[in-house]
């Protein structure tokens, strides 16, 4: 990776501490910077249930996009019952998201000692790394840290002489975005179709070969070592009393410097965008920003502006915080086309399990697909919503309202540019023009 | 079983009750309040894919779908008070009508299809769907028996579950994402289930359709008759499909005593067993050497003339009839009276007889509850084809294992037990290997309640695993962990079938009173095990009932007893023997030697194989009642045509001894009768004034009335009172007697092949 593609704020330097050190991904460099001496720590000093504790107490939430409470969904773990596993979710599939491939890509010892010390946590002996199959460089920088931690004893059986054992296994995924959905990736991780299962029973207690399963995204496994290190005061030191700590986001779009960085949870999105982005691409100025990936409601430009990038203060606007892949979208950019386009990726991942999703999504896409080619009709804006609100709820995993909730709010704020596209069957003036 | 708690909750503004562990749809249902749904099936695990039952629940968020939500006591629901959830519905099924086929006109499903029925019933009527419709495969066969229309296909995955959570056959699998999503088999394999056509009803559309019944009628067009499988012994509750007279569709109909909601595909397909197109139609009678077609007068005379003629002149014993296990209780009943009452003589008997001392299976839903099977040299597969699904149920649900003693690793050898790989005929030999490897195997002496223990100890003392693995080539210690499976289980079945209880000649099979001896052992040593036969045929219980035998009365009754004799004489109207008459081998012998003149084969074919091919050729006046010409009508002087047992109101007796209707379902050829009415009207043609009088029959429910009083244990049932899921004797009266066995018995192997 050249610089190019790794630019990094200058904001605080905890997730990311590692990323751009050359031979980060080395495990002489990863130690010579302080690594595993939160793993030793761990398991010298602490028995797994103040770990859970620790967590419990930093507040920490799930980074892959729901934002639950990790420490309490290890809570959740069945008591007495094992074995049981917890597996990395390393699929990160949702559109406009890449913060974990950097972590992983320059860190991996990073996501190995959070991997360890969440599975010492959970008194798990087997962890899984279930990966986006299209990582490559991800997957060879993982299992050359995993042989390397094994060499040294970080890894394997009675681990420093600790008397825990851990295995962690890398599983390639084929290229289904639903195999994010963590039901879905466990199924898969089985060896069979990824499709969600019902809950209950929930992963924690039925999970992977009917066994207690604890899935993490990978961020939220990598926060885990720097609070086993410094407390969970330390951590609360950045972000909101609901949503503390550091997060990863990944920028694209149209803005000046577009990438992954560290901010504090709560940061404003101006800042984000003006400050650490260098604001929009070529000047030009936004008309939205889809604050978590696609499957988040964008928002007008100037709504955004007005958020701070935490869980509730994007919830209470109506969308999500999500993965932390924050979209810019400039008023060049049609938003016909741009639905369509996510509509079509929607439709096309759609697991099939479902009615809902699964003909809901391919005909909203075929619908959008018309009026860009200019056949819309008038009464395509309202039964696209209808539609949007037929799939809203009623699907079988959150994967229908991924589409319907972003692409109803894009109708509802945009609504005027759908209108003209159907009646002038063309962009509107300004929007998806030459650039 | 612990007694169920009865949960109370309102569904619309009504107060439902229900068992707990129920779901809200089933209560719903059960309380006649509609929700449609399409993947949702009441014989499988629900999986809440189709979202067409989304219903309101107060207290929890959103919709739920109510396949999958358990009620609980107080719940709340709203059905079709509730708009939300109205819409939701609505939208399901306008979802699934945008790319559905419009082809109701010719899919076969048209009639009986859940989603014509549904989209009527709870779809907005009309679609506003207006691009073009996705095009899958069409007509694309799955196998030789099914035909797959991916179009139609809702993906409700109700035949892979089925295949999955029944059949353990995971044939079918969904291929492809979102709505290219396909229902296909594996690359380039076909489909080969034996069970695949039960996928056929469970379809809710028109995707999967039967290659048999394809285009043969509109369902509507169909005269359903509720009917039994006859293939197998375990008589599978059936409807049949008949449009112009003409069988189109055998269709499994639920029965939980006997096949559930299944029947295997033999069954399912036999169309032309059932309804065979090469039938007899005309009586035939040998001039010339040539069989040639006779008025039926004439004919029926003729065999009346004859088997008078011959009684007269070479007396009782030079006659005999073989009744069928293949038969109706009816006819097999009024030949064996004909014989007895008519000619005074106990030369009756037939082919695949249960052999004596065999306990037949006692139920089969009973099986769901054991925990381990032993299958000696019997392949429910291939012999009993439902037992294999109660025997998977046990495996799947409860965690049974399977122990297999047969040459071949059949199908049930997948489950936990060993394959126990004897060769033909030392199944003796393994058993009594068997019941020592069991002493030796950590039994609790105290808990065996035998007298004889210690005199069976030294019995079995010379047959270690390893010498047991000479005779009969099964591996020691495969032997040794069949025998502790077999100590440590509470409920333990031992099944073996025809082949082990009454083997061909020649097979080298052992001799059943050996094998007998030693199953009757492992009975006293287990205390807990039931040991049951297996029947071969759809009435082979029923035949053994019906007194179809040299030494014994129907209902089991004994020949010896004089009152019974003289009950049945007086009802009978004629003198019965005391003497036991010849049994098929003694008719056989005295066939060859000369002494046998006359012979009735009722509706079974023992030239076909079972007998020397020109045993009966020996016979000079041979009259054999069937539906087609067989090894035997080609040796016959007079054939006689009958019924299908499609074509015939009476009864069968299955494996476990359960009484199952027949029904006429479709017409005979013309004059054709069913076989107990040509025995009645040759009967009367031999016989005079009261006697003759004595064969007047209303029709079969006249047959069965007076059954259902000479036998002892179905005193006051009628024809009619008999329920289309059968009646079963109280339990007792067949008779369980190895519990009161407490002594080991000498086992003689004799000339077992395997020594």
């Amino acid at each position: 990776m050249d610089k190019k593609e790794a630019p990094v704020g200058e904001q605080p330097r905890v997730l990311l501490h590692n990323v751009g050190v050359p031979g980060s991904h080395e495990i002489d460099t990863y130690t010579g910077r302080g690594g595993y001496q939160a793993w030793e720590q761990a398991l010298k000093q602490h028995q797994p249930a103040q770990i859970v504790e620790m967590v419990l107490e930093s507040g920490l939430r799930g980074r892959g996009g729901a934002g639950f409470p990790t420490g309490r969904k290890w809570t959740f773990l069945p008591k007495g019952v094992h074995p049981r596993y917890l597996v990395c979710n390393a699929d990160e599939g949702e559109p406009g998201t890449f913060k974990d491939r950097v972590l992983m890509e320059w860190d991996p010892h990073g996501v190995l000692e959070g991997i360890a010390i969440s599975s010492y946590a959970c008194e798990v002996e087997h962890a899984f790394i279930y990966l986006r199959g299209e990582y490559a460089q991800s997957f060879r920088r993982l299992q050359a840290a995993i042989d390397q931690a094994s060499q040294r004893g970080y890894l394997g059986g009675n681990i420093l002489e600790s008397g825990y054992s851990l295995k962690i296994s890398i599983v390639l995924g084929a290229g289904a975005y639903i195999c994010g959905e963590e039901t879905a990736l466990l199924s898969s991780l089985e060896g069979a179709r990824g499709h969600p299962k019902l809950k209950p029973p929930f992963p924690a207690v039925q999970g992977l070969y009917r066994k207690p399963t604890i899935v993490n995204n990978v961020e939220t496994l990598f926060s885990v070592p720097f609070i086993v290190r410094n407390g969970a005061a330390w951590y609360r030191q950045w972000g909101t009393e609901k949503s503390p700590g550091p997060k990863l986001y990944c920028v694209s779009g149209h803005v000046a410097r577009p990438g992954t960085y560290e901010l504090p949870l709560g940061t404003h999105m101006r800042t984000l965008i003006e400050d650490v982005c260098g604001g929009p691409k070529d000047g030009v100025p936004l008309k939205a920003i889809i604050p978590g990936g696609s499957s988040t409601c964008a928002l007008p430009a100037d709504v955004a502006f007005r958020c701070s990038l935490d869980y509730e203060s994007l919830e209470a606007a109506g969308t999500m915080l999500g993965s932390g892949a924050v979209i810019a979208v400039n008023e060049r950019t049609c938003m016909v086309r741009l639905y369509q386009r996510i509509a079509s990726f929607y439709a096309h991942e759609s697991c099939g399990k479902c009615i809902p999703c699964r003909e809901g999504t391919s005909w909203a896409t075929q619908i959008l697909a018309r009026i860009e080619s200019g056949q819309g009709r008038p009464e395509d804006v309202p039964l696209l919503l209808d539609i949007c609100e037929n799939i809203t709820g009623r699907s079988f995993c959150p994967l229908g309202d991924a589409l319907a909730t972003p692409l109803s709010s894009s109708l509802r704020h945009f609504r005027d540019e759908y209108e003209f596209h159907i009646r002038e069957k063309r962009c509107m003036p300004g929007a998806g023009g030459p650039q | 079983m612990t007694e169920e708690r009865t949960v109370v909750l309102t569904i619309d503004g009504q107060e439902v009750r229900c068992p707990a562990g129920w779901t809200i749809y089933q209560a719903a249902t059960a309380a006649g309040i509609h929700i449609p749904t399409f993947c949702n099936h009441p014989k499988l695990v629900p999986v809440g894919a189709c979202r067409t039952c989304l219903v309101e629940v107060e207290s929890m968020r959103g919709l739920q779908t109510s396949c999958t939500v358990p009620v609980r006591q107080g719940l709340v629901v709203r059905v079709h008070t509730s708009p939300a959830a109205v819409k939701a519905r609505h939208a399901m099924i306008e979802f699934l009508l945008t790319n559905h086929p419009l082809d109701c006109p010719v899919c076969d499903k048209g009639g009986e299809c859940v989603l014509q029925d549904q989209a009527m019933a709870d779809g907005p009527g009309v679609s506003r769907y207006v691009e073009e419709k996705r095009h899958k495969s069409k007509r694309q066969p799955l196998g030789d028996r099914i035909v797959l229309d991916q179009e139609r296909c809702v993906l409700c995955w109700r035949c892979i579950r089925f295949l999955d959570e029944w059949a353990d056959d995971h044939q079918l699998d969904l291929f492809g994402r979102g709505a290219a999503t396909r229902l296909d088999t594996f690359a380039g394999r076909p489909l080969l289930s034996q069970w695949q056509g039960n996928t056929i009803e469970l379809c809710p559309v028109g995707a999967l359709t039967s290659r048999a019944f394809r285009f043969e009628a509109r369902v509507w067009e169909l005269t359903n008759t509720p009917s039994v499988c006859t293939l197998c012994a375990v008589g599978c509750s059936t409807t049949i499909g008949v449009k112009n007279n003409v069988l189109r569709r055998i269709t499994p109909r639920e029965n939980m005593q006997v096949n559930d909601a299944w029947i295997c595909d033999t069954g399912r397909f036999s169309h032309r067993l059932v309804d065979p197109e090469d039938r007899l139609t005309q009586p035939l009678v040998r001039r010339e050497g040539r069989l040639e077609p006779v008025p039926w007068a004439g004919a029926l005379d003729l065999v009346a003339r004859r088997f008078a003629a011959v009684l007269q002149e070479k007396g009782p014993a030079a006659v005999g009839a073989l009744g069928s296990a293949r038969a109706t209780n009816e006819a097999n009943y009024l030949l064996q009276r004909f014989v007895r009452a008519a000619w005074s003589c106990n030369n009756i008997d037939h082919l695949g007889r249960v052999p004596v001392g065999a306990q037949p299976l006692h139920s089969l839903p009973d099986l769901e509850e054991k925990d381990l099977i032993l299958l000696i040299d019997f392949d429910p597969s291939a012999e009993a084809p439902l037992v294999e699904l109660w025997l998977k149920k046990a495996v799947l649900r409860h965690g049974a294992k399977v122990i297999v003693a047969h040459p071949m690793p059949i199908e049930l050898a997948r489950y936990g037990g060993p394959w126990l790989s004897l060769r033909p005929g030392s199944e003796g030999s393994l058993l009594q290997g068997l019941a020592r490897a069991v002493l030796e195997g950590g039994l609790d002496p105290k808990a065996i309640r035998a007298t004889n223990l210690e005199e069976f100890r030294t019995w079995v003392k010379e047959h270690t695993p390893d010498q047991i693995e000479r005779t009969t080539g099964v591996p020691a210690g495969a032997l040794v962990a069949a025998a502790r499976l077999l100590v440590e289980a509470k409920r333990p079945a031992i099944l073996y079938g025809r082949q082990v209880a009454s083997p061909l000649p020649d097979s080298g099979t052992t001799a059943w009173d050996g094998l007998s001896a030693a199953l009757a052992n492992l009975a006293v040593l287990l205390g807990n095990a039931e040991i049951a036969f297996v029947a071969g045929e759809c009435n082979t219980l029923g035949a053994r009932e019906m007194g179809v035998v040299p030494g014994q009365l129907p209902g089991g009754q004994a020949l010896g007893d004089g009152q019974v004799r003289s009950q049945l004489a007086g009802l009978w109207g004629g003198k019965l023997a005391a003497e036991r008459g010849l049994d098929l081998e003694g008719m056989m012998a005295e066939a060859e030697a000369g002494h046998l003149h006359a012979l009735w084969v009722l509706e079974s074919n023992p030239s076909g194989g079972a007998l020397p091919a020109d045993a009966l050729a020996r016979v000079p006046f041979l009259v054999v009642s069937d539906q087609v010409a067989t090894e035997t009508t080609a040796l016959a002087q007079v054939v006689l045509p009958v019924s299908t047992l499609a074509e015939t109101d009476g009864t069968l007796i299955n494996l476990t001894g359960r009484l199952l209707r027949l029904h006429e379902a479709k017409r005979p050829p013309a004059q054709v009768q069913p076989a107990w009415r040509l025995i009645a009207e040759v009967a009367q043609r031999m016989l005079e004034g009261k006697r003759r009088r004595a064969w007047e029959f209303g029709g079969a429910a006249g047959v069965f009335a007076e059954i259902a009083k000479v036998v002892p244990s179905w005193r006051g049932l009628t024809l009619d009172a008999i329920e289309e899921d059968g009646w079963q004797p109280r339990p007792g009266q067949a008779g369980q007697s190895q519990a009161a066995r407490r002594a080991f018995v000498h086992v003689d192997l004799g000339q077992e092949a395997g020594r």
